[in-house]
This record gives structure tokens, C-alpha cells and sequence, in this order.
């Protein structure tokens, strides 16, 4: 071997032993440690919402080498985009890696998320090797239904219609779905009542006036409080509890003349009492009344007798300011029956509150003569010219074996009124079976939850001005008392306020290239309430195509959409900005994104452009190389034992020899 | 040194073949290429050989010229073009010649006089002329890593004790074999300096060849390397106002010498 093949081969030899043979000439022990290539993905959604509970992620991890990796060591790292802060960094462990890949889940708390974009990257290392993957995800909060607000007039007189104005509201990022509006109002008179709630978009309000007739007839301290129900995530959930109070005030308000004070609506002012040969058929009890609200009611007879009768009806002159009889006195055959009409015609110069009216009956037949005092209530309260006003008005019918009321529902504003619920509550004690109850002029359901038969009225919606009935009988009522505690509640919501229906999440930009396809995922979370169609545009200069640059999609409620642009570059690298715009009822907006095009790396021609080198080795290079280095390693271990073997060794015995003759020799030269 | 007497460095070995000549002609050369002012006698009366490894085999007079008193010395000497430096070499075509002592005490008085920095003898095996002995600086006993070339050398070294003549060992053809004795051997066996370790090296019959010496033909070589080192010492030693290169040399530096080498020569 020559001089410098001998230099070189030391040198290698030098270098490559250095880490074999360690401090150790007895126990050589070599460890060739050949580096392993994997390979990682990591699987993101766009956009996680932040229900309570564990946002799950999933990666997998297989070697590409053939080989096999002891279970390396990892991390999930979340960064916040806008600032870099890193929220989670968690360690993450798998099996062994081989060449099949596996999947592994990582969850962790969602507390640790805000309502922003986020970088999550999971990072593996195994000896001089790291692998790491990035995605971009957006965390955004679920529906979340809050009472804003529920007010109540101060005080009412007794009698007078209850109004309550509840606001709801969508703190969240997804629309809310169907969710039930409760309201309780506890007090001397009790009653609870639930209202179904439309779906609210992202933002949204939504404000409920609740009229509550005869709610306010025995005086006191009432609290109305008022919560959502709703679901999130499959799951119940309860919005905050908003709570008012009200005073009902013991006096009775003024009223003309002869008014019955002292208590509001007398509980044994309807007896019931027929008169001799004389049956009262419809006896009017019970009327709410809007001041400047003409209303109508109705007083039925019937000669049961054998003989002719002649009828006188009077009121004291006080009402007769706003009250009439449509006849003062009338004869009736024997078995004949007619109906006087009661008209009430308050106007808005009369003091509200209830009225309480005496209306005397006297009967001459046959020489024979009787009087009767029936007495008429009604509440006359001031007009509601901003929502929707119901009256209501209970009579007797059918000799007293069965009730009846009528529901007049008003929309005095000038806009149409939709989604109205008006639910009448009937005392249970007041009709023996639910089947008792009937009603006409709207569909409705009729339910018996604690305390109450509760009507349900549909009534989808009413004109601007327009005025509509409802009518429901009770056969055989079992107390004359509680028909006066029949309450009707209506609640109307108002017209949502506008809000964004479409949020753009996330854009998923790839590397675009000279003369190269590719495409532009945008993703946008559409929060309407309703299913409706959503209409992309992309536009962008002439060096740029777009191949579908127009979509629609039928978007569903809380649905997450990701139109695909494909995207034709040509062959001039450079920045170009392309337009996206988003259309849906009740959204419109338009986004610039700047597309950067980097020249094409394999069309590249010029001396001076730096290519990236690949380093990535195929499975049979990695193992070729193993084996050479393998090879190498033994070559040399076995050229240095050679070398060893051959080198010369000192021998004491060869040096004495040496020195012996050394010394013969000059003895014998010196002799 | 050069208004002094000359550094007679004897270059000896009582065995044959150890490469006495060789290592003889690389010495004078490479001191000579230090910039000291050299001469190198053949005083193989028998078989010179210095003509040959240094294309000098067609001179016609020689050392025998000078020592009978047929030549100045001035005039036999040859110079060596690729180094500069002087040689006398010997006669091939002569007969064998034996100087008388009267002859080589007169030869070395005159060399004396001629302001050589060194003055290197290429040797016939064995020790033929003891009172001339006296006159060297020091000797160079070669030998090879084997018993019988070192019981000659021990012999040599016994021979230069009692003449009181400063010597040094130089073994060479060294292959670091298994079959050779060992370094440390060979030094306690010698009970003296071990001047160099000079290689077994295939580049050496190949300058001999090509009648250029190998520290300038293979500059590179080992054998090269270890003979530079041991001029550089001698250099240093006894010719300290010479130029002297530092002992690890790198290419570039071997470069910027030979350089300022030929530009001093001009």
C-alpha cells in the first residue's frame, strides 16, 4: 500500500474508531446506531367548537426506512396565532413505529381555548431525526342563550293587564336552534307558562312581550322570572334566570259613579239564580277591555213558562256614558228565548281598571212580578299600540252549563305580527276532564301540567291592524268563582335584530407555483336559522384562473361549508390579489386575499437559482448505506487487528539478548 | 559556521546494503536545500555508488583524483544542478583504490579549508581508515531493524567510543513488521540516540532510478518526511544563520521555501 493510501486509510480509520473502540482494548463493544426516517401526519378540523369537555385530535406515525423505531417521544403544541403564546404543550407518547402506519388520539381540555385561530403542531424526534406537522384550526364558542333582560310595570291596578318584556339573547358563535322561553311569576296569584323560541342566529336578539290578562286580580308583591332552555351539544342547557317584581295595588281604581271598589272582582257577584219562568241562557261575566276598544256582550232569556213575559233590563245612569243595552225591555212567549247585546264603548277619557256593573232584571208575567240583580265585570285597561292586545270575555251559556269564551287578539301596530303564542289557563278545578274543554278558530293543544289546563293557540300571524277571535267552551264549569280566574297569555315576539350569518373560519392557502394547478378551500361557518343557499365568487387578474369561480351551496344551521376554488396559475411568479365574495340573505361580504406564486422549481433553467437539495433517501439507499458503513466499520477493525498482530513487539528477553552481545562485542574489541 | 571548519557528517554502517549511500545523498541534499553550502564525498573505493543515484556516473575524475593528488579539488568537484550543493563523487570505471592515511589527513585539511557548512561522507561498509576518524563531527551509523545489521551497528558504535567520535544511530528500512525487532530494542541494544526512524518506502529505488534523490523527486514521501526532519535538526544545530524552516512543514510552506530557496540562489 502506498505511503498516502496508507495516510488516508489511518485517517479513516482514526475517525470511524474513535467512537468503537472508547478507552476499552479488552472488551470492544460496537454499537452502530443508523438513523430511522419517519413520516407524520396530523389530522385537524377547520374549526372546533368549545363544548364542554375534550377536543379530540388523531396523527399517525410510520417509519419509511423499513426499519423500526423504539417508541419515540412527541409533543402537541398549541400556539395562538396572533401572538405566539403557546396555551398547551402536551407530551405525547406512542407504540413502537414501524412501517404500518398507526393512529393515535390526543385530546385535551378545551378550557385551554379561546374564541381564535390557533397553530397546532405535533413534533416528533428520534435520534438526529425530527418530524413535525402544523395545522391551522379556529376555536369558536357554542350557542349560548342569555336572558338580557325581563321588565315589568312598577305597579298595576287590579285587574289590569300584565305586560312583561323579556329580551333573549345568542352570546355564541353558532345558531341556537329550537330552545322553550319559561316564565314564572310567583305571588298571591301564581302561574307558570312556557313559550317555544325560534332559533337565533350568532348574536342575535330576540325581545317577547308577555300580556298576561286577569294576572293581576288579587293584590300584592308578584316576581317574574324567566329562563331558556335549550340544547347544546345534545346536552340541556340552562341559560341564567332573569327576575323582576311588581306591585299590585290593593285599591281599586276609580271608577264612575257606582263602581264596585274595594277588592277588584267580586268573587260571588254572578249568582246564578233563575227567576220564575224566567231562564237566563248567557249571562256575560267576565270582559277585559282596551280603552277606545268597543266590545260586545251578550245577555240571553228564556220564557220557561206557560204564559207571556214581559222584561225590563236597566244599568245605574252612571255607566251610561259607555255602556248600553241594545233593548231596555222585550216580551217573550211562553219556551221563547232571545239574546240582548250589552255594548261597552269606553273611551280613552275613562279611568281604567275594573268595573263591576249591576244590571237589573225585571220580570211582570201574569200578574206576577220579580227582580234580579246580575252583576257584569269587566277590566278596562289602557291601549297597547305597541304589540299585540288580547281581550278576553267569559259568559255563561246554555243555562249555565257551560262557559264560554271569546279571545280577541288585536295587532294595533303597523307591522304583522308573527310566531304569536297565546295560551289560556284554565283552573283544573273548573272542568272535570280535559275533554271538557274545547276551542275553535285556531289549531291548538290542549295540556294538563300542574295547577292549570293550558290551551296552546297557534296563531302563525296576524295582519297590521287586524284583529282575530278566539273561542273555547267549558261544559259543565264546576265553580263560578274560578271561571274569573281563567288568564290568557300572550307572548309576542318582536323582529329579530340582523346579524352575521356567515363567519369565513379558515382559508386553506396551498404553495401555488408558475404554470401550476391547485386549490383555495374556504372554509365558512354558517350560522343562519334556517336552511338557505350560500353563493361564492372568486375573482382574480387574468394571469390567474379559476375554474369554478362561482359555487352555491345549500348551507343547514351551524353547518361548516368549504367551497374548493381550483386555481390555474401561469407561468409569471409574483403576488396577485384575488376577490372572494360571500352572498346569503342577510349576509353579503367580500374578502382580498393576496395569492403569492413562487416560480415553478422544475422549470427552472438559470445557473443562479438555488435548487433545494433533497435529501430524502429511498428505503434501498438508507439500507445500502447501513450495509456499507456496516462493511466499512468491519474492514477496519479487521485491517487493525491485522496491524496489531503485525506490529513488533518488545520482548525483554530479545533486548538482554541484545545487550549481552552488545557487551561481548566491546569486550572482545577491547581485549 | 562558514569561517569555521565544515560539519563532517560520516555516513557508516559496517554492514552492507542498509542504505548507507541513499540516506547519504538525501541528507547532503536536503541541507542543501536548507541553503547551507554542502559537499558530498563518495569514499566507496570500492563500489562507489553516489554517481549513480545522482546522475553523476559519467564524471571522469573523482575522490581518487583528489586523494592521489592528479586533481584539485576545486576542480573535480561537480555540482549538483537541481540542489546546488558540491560532489566528489567516486570513480566507477577505477579500479579498487585504498587511500593511505598521509593522503586522507592531507585531503580532510584542505576540505577544512574550503567553508563548507557541511561536509557529508558516503562510506564503504565497515571502518578502513580509523586516524581519519578523528576529523569527523559526528557519525551516522545505519542500520536495519534486524539482529545481524545491529550487532554490526553495536560493533561500529564500540569501534567510535574508543575513538571518542560523537555518533548517532539511524535505522532504516523500517516496515514495522512483526518479524523486525522493535524500536525500543534496537535502542537499549544501541544504549544511545536513535537519530531517525527512516521507512521501508517503495518511492526509494524509484528516485534511485530516476538519479534524483527522494526527498526532491517524493517530496512527500515518508522517507522524505523523516530525512527533512533530521536536516532540520542538523540546520539548526550547526547552521543557525541558514535559513531554517519550521519542522512541521505544510504544502504551502514547503511552496514558500522552495521559493525563497531559488531566489536566494540567484
Amino acid at each position: 500500500m502506498r505511503p498516502v493510501g496508507i495516510l488516508v486509510f489511518t485517517l479513516l480509520l482514526a475517525l470511524s474508531l474513535n467512537t468503537l473502540l472508547a478507552s476499552s482494548t479488552t472488551n470492544l463493544v460496537a454499537s452502530i446506531t443508523v438513523p430511522c426516517p419517519f413520516a407524520l401526519t396530523f389530522n385537524t378540523l377547520p374549526t372546533y367548537t368549545l363544548f364542554p369537555g375534550n377536543i379530540l385530535m388523531n396523527f399517525t406515525i410510520f417509519s419509511q426506512g423499513g426499519c423500526t423505531i423504539p417508541p419515540p417521544s412527541g409533543n402537541l403544541i398549541i400556539m395562538r396565532k396572533d401572538n405566539n403564546d403557546i396555551v398547551l404543550n402536551q407530551q405525547l407518547t406512542t407504540n413502537t413505529v414501524t412501517s404500518t402506519p398507526k393512529f393515535y388520539d390526543v385530546t385535551f381540555n378545551n378550557s385551554v381555548l379561546t374564541n381564535t385561530t390557533y397553530t397546532a403542531t405535533v413534533k416528533f424526534s428520534e435520534f438526529t431525526a425530527t418530524n413535525s406537522v402544523s395545522n391551522d384550526f379556529t376555536a369558536i364558542n357554542p350557542q349560548k342563550l342569555v336572558i338580557s333582560s325581563i321588565t315589568a310595570p312598577s305597579s298595576l291596578t287590579p285587574g289590569e293587564v300584565l305586560n312583561l318584556e323579556i329580551v333573549t339573547k345568542n352570546t355564541g358563535q353558532l345558531a341556537s336552534g329550537a330552545s322553550t322561553l319559561y316564565v314564572n311569576i310567583s305571588g298571591p296569584q301564581p302561574f307558570s307558562a312556557s313559550f317555544p323560541e325560534t332559533s337565533l342566529s350568532p348574536g342575535q336578539n330576540s325581545s317577547y312581550l308577555i300580556s298576561v290578562s286577569n294576572a293581576s286580580s288579587e293584590a300584592g308583591t308578584y316576581t317574574a322570572t324567566a329562563h331558556q332552555a335549550y340544547l347544546l351539544n345534545g346536552a340541556n342547557a340552562i341559560s341564567n334566570t332573569a327576575s323582576t317584581t311588581y306591585l299590585v295595588k290593593s285599591n281599586a281604581p276609580s271608577g264612575p259613579g257606582s263602581a264596585q271598589g274595594g277588592g277588584a272582582v267580586s268573587k260571588s257577584t254572578t249568582p246564578i239564580t233563575p227567576l220564575p219562568a224566567l231562564s237566563l241562557t248567557s249571562v256575560p261575566l267576565y270582559t277585559s277591555i282596551s280603552s277606545g276598544t268597543p266590545s260586545l256582550a251578550l245577555i240571553g232569556v228564556e220564557n220557561t213558562g206557560t204564559a207571556p213575559e214581559s222584561i225590563t233590563f236597566s244599568i245605574p245612569k252612571e255607566y251610561s256614558g259607555f255602556l248600553s243595552l241594545s233593548s231596555t225591555s222585550l216580551n217573550l212567549d211562553p219556551k221563547q228565548s232571545v239574546s240582548m247585546q250589552m255594548f261597552v264603548n269606553p273611551n280613552t277619557t275613562i279611568p281604567t281598571g275594573t268595573y263591576i256593573v249591576p244590571v237589573t232584571i225585571k220580570l211582570d208575567s201574569a200578574g206576577t212580578t220579580a227582580n234580579q240583580t246580575e252583576y257584569f265585570t269587566f277590566n278596562l285597561y289602557a291601549p297597547q299600540n305597541r304589540s299585540v292586545v288580547v281581550v278576553n270575555q267569559l259568559s255563561l251559556l246554555n243555562y249555565t252549563q257551560m262557559a264560554r269564551g271569546v279571545i280577541q287578539i288585536s295587532n294595533p301596530t303597523k307591522n304583522t305580527a308573527h310566531n304569536l303564542t297565546l295560551q289560556t289557563l284554565i283552573p283544573l278545578a273548573l272542568a272535570k276532564n280535559i275533554s271538557d274543554i274545547q276551542t275553535s278558530g285556531f289549531p291548538t293543544t290542549i295540556t294538563d301540567p300542574p295547577g292549570f289546563y293550558t290551551i296552546n293557540w297557534k296563531i302563525g300571524e296576524l295582519g297590521a291592524g287586524a284583529v282575530t277571535f278566539a273561542y273555547y267552551t267549558i261544559s259543565n264549569p264546576q265553580s263560578q268563582g274560578l271561571l274569573q280566574r281563567i288568564q290568557n297569555v300572550l307572548a309576542s315576539p318582536s323582529q329579530p335584530s340582523p346579524s352575521s350569518i356567515l363567519k369565513v373560519v379558515n382559508i386553506a392557502f396551498p404553495t401555488f407555483y408558475t404554470n401550476s394547478s391547485n386549490n383555495i378551500q374556504v372554509y365558512s361557518l354558517f350560522t343562519g336559522t334556517q336552511e338557505q343557499q350560500v353563493h361564492y365568487t372568486m375573482t382574480s387578474p387574468s394571469a390567474i384562473q379559476i375554474r369554478n369561480a362561482t359555487q352555491a351551496i345549500n348551507a343547514s344551521p351551524n353547518q361548516l361549508l368549504g367551497p374548493s376554488f381550483q386555481i390555474q396559475t401561469s407561468a409569471q411568479p409574483g403576488t396577485y390579489l384575488l376577490s372572494l365574495y360571500i352572498s346569503t340573505q342577510g349576509f353579503n361580504a367580500t374578502y382580498s386575499l393576496p395569492l403569492i406564486v413562487l416560480a415553478n422549481p422544475s422549470e427552472s433553467t438559470t445557473s443562479s437559482r438555488q435548487f433545494p437539495i433533497n435529501l430524502r433517501l429511498s428505503n434501498a439507499g438508507i439500507g445500502a448505506i447501513a450495509a456499507v458503513v456496516a462493511i466499512i466499520a468491519i474492514a477496519i477493525a479487521a485491517f487493525l487487528l491485522n496491524s496489531y498482530m503485525q506490529k513488533p513487539r518488545y520482548r525483554r528477553e530479545t533486548s538482554e539478548q541484545l545487550v549481552r552481545l552488545r557487551e561481548q562485542i566491546k569486550r572482545s574489541e577491547n581485549e | 559556521m562558514s569561517s569555521s571548519r565544515p560539519y563532517i557528517i560520516r555516513i557508516s554502517s559496517q554492514k552492507g546494503g542498509v542504505g548507507k549511500t541513499t540516506i547519504a545523498v538525501n541528507v547532503a541534499s536536503q541541507l542543501s536545500l536548507l541553503g547551507n553550502r554542502v559537499l558530498l564525498i563518495d569514499t566507496d573505493f570500492i563500489n562507489p555508488s553516489v554517481g549513480f543515484h545522482m546522475g553523476l556516473e559519467n564524471t571522469n575524475s573523482g575522490v581518487r583524483a583528489v586523494l592521489t593528488g592528479k586533481a584539485r579539488l576545486d576542480d573535480t568537484l561537480v555540482v549538483h544542478a537541481p540542489t546546488g550543493m558540491r560532489v566528489l563523487p567516486g570513480e566507477i570505471k577505477a579500479k579498487a583504490f585504498t587511500p593511505t592515511n598521509a593522503q586522507f589527513e592531507k585531503f580532510f585539511r584542505d576540505i577544512e579549508k574550503t567553508g563548507y557548512d557541511f561536509v557529508v561522507i558516503d562510506t564503504p561498509p565497515g571502518f578502513l581508515f580509523d586516524e581519519d576518524i578523528k576529523a569527523f563531527g559526528e557519525a551516522l551509523i545505519i542500520t536495519t531493524p534486524e539482529m545481524s545489521a545491529c550487532t554490526s551497528a553495536a560493533r561500529l558504535a564500540n569501534h567510535y567510543d574508543k575513538l571518542k567520535v560523537r555518533h548517532s544511530l539511524i535505522v532504516n528500512k523500517f516496515k514495522n513488521k512483526r518479524y523486525e525487532l522493535h524500536i525500543q530494542e534496537i535502542k537499549e541494544m544501541y544504549d544511545g540516540e536513535i537519530a531517525a526512524v527512516l521507512p521501508e518506502d517503495e518511492e526509494i529505488p524509484i528516485s534511485i532510478a530516476e538519479h534524483i534523490p527522494c526527498c526532491i523527486a517524493m517530496p512527500k514521501s515518508h522517507f522524505a518526511d523523516e530525512i527533512v526532519s533530521l536536516a532540520d535538526r542538523y540546520s539548526e544545530k550547526f547552521s543557525p544563520e541558514k535559513f531554517v524552516i519550521p519542522k512541521r512543514r505544510g504544502v504551502l510552506s514547503r511552496i514558500f521555501f522552495r521559493i525563497m530557496q531559488a531566489l536566494g540562489r540567484r
